[in-house]
């Protein structure tokens, strides 16, 4: 190998080192899911209301308020798994276990604080959470939450 | 028969000697028993007093308590019995958590950066400027038990000049034999 190659070699590894060193330091609160993961979203025919959950697990509806403009996929996670996912003015809902939850915001949002979200779920209960593009996910009371369910499209997803 | 003899003599048998030299050396035993504990009390180190903080944000997790405060005037308060949170705002959240009830405690500290995302791009141009990663956000979560035994935790975020306090005035008072390893 030449010396300017060899130059040239070491200046592309010094530069790349802090993209390597950052990476493996970063840790997230908490786990999103899975990055590679691509979905598609799937529109029901027919309007849904929302379920009471199932003897022993909590019910979470989960509903985007978009902005102006083009929309793109979001999604939330719980404990490491995507649960929903979702295009604006949509919403969906799942069953989880009662217990510490650790929600994720992700897809096409920015990355911060607002996107976590812990829950202590309890047996019987329905817990409401907004997702915006800028605000990330927050938790509603159920007689804010009907103005969205009501307006909104249902959907549910499928892996590709 | 002069031993039997004497032995009667002083009212006490080999048997009820023993027992005598035993009920001495208990009485004397018990005498020490506080002085020892007293000594342990004095060489443990008092509870450390409380503190408060400002800088901390709620990202949820309390049972019972709705939404989240993500406002830097929020205020912590780390006291040897309990941890108290006092939020701002029009609805602020507040709640309190014994520190016996808090079973693991895990530190994270989150960096971003133009890495943040993997883009090599933007590690290549951070390299350039002499550093790819602008900002660490720091984050605690406490796992605690319910009076009815079920689990609950809280996540905080911490800022970057308390953030070191914090975790030590929690490491302080979380008993130590639960709380988990620091990341």
């Amino acid at each position: 190998m030449t010396r300017p190659a060899a130059g040239a070699l070491l200046s592309l590894m010094l530069l790349a080192m802090p993209c390597v060193t950052a990476d493996a330091v970063a840790q997230e609160p908490v786990q999103c899911g899975p990055e590679d993961e691509k979905n598609e979203i799937v529109k029901p025919k027919n309007k849904q209301t929302v379920p009471a959950p199932s003897p022993g697990k909590a019910m979470v509806v989960v509903m985007y308020k978009g902005i102006m403009g083009k929309s793109y996929q979001v999604k939330l996670s719980v404990d490491g798994q995507w649960r929903a996912v979702l295009k604006k003015n949509q919403f969906s809902f799942f069953e989880i276990d009662p217990g510490v939850r650790r929600l994720c915001w992700g897809g096409r949002v920015a990355k911060r604080d607002d996107n976590y979200l812990l829950l202590t779920a309890q047996t019987g209960r329905t817990y409401y959470i907004l997702g915006t593009f800028r605000d990330g996910i927050t938790e509603l009371d159920s007689k804010d939450a009907q103005k969205f369910t009501s307006d909104y499209d249902y959907v549910t997803f499928a892996v590709r | 028969m002069t031993t039997s003899h004497s032995q009667s003599a002083s009212g006490a048998t080999p048997g009820s000697g023993r027992v005598l030299a035993l009920m001495v050396l208990g009485a004397v035993l018990l005498q020490m028993m506080p002085l020892a504990s007293s000594r342990q009390e004095a060489g443990k180190p008092p509870p450390p007093a409380p503190r408060t903080w400002s800088n901390v944000m709620y990202l949820g997790g309390v049972a019972g308590i709705r939404g989240k405060s993500l406002d830097w005037k929020n205020r912590l308060t780390v006291s040897a019995s309990a941890i108290r949170f006092e939020g701002t705002g029009k609805q602020p959240i507040r709640f309190e958590i014994s520190t016996a009830s808090i079973r693991a405690m895990d530190y994270s500290g989150h960096k971003r950066g133009n890495a943040d995302n993997g883009n090599f791009i933007g590690g290549l141009a951070g390299g350039l400027i002499g550093s790819s990663i602008k900002s660490t956000d720091h984050y605690v979560l406490l796992e605690y038990l319910l009076p009815d035994g079920s689990p609950s935790a809280v996540l905080l975020r911490l800022h970057k000049d308390n953030q070191e306090e914090i975790i030590a005035a929690l490491r302080a008072v979380i008993p130590a034999t639960e709380a988990g390893p620091a990341r």
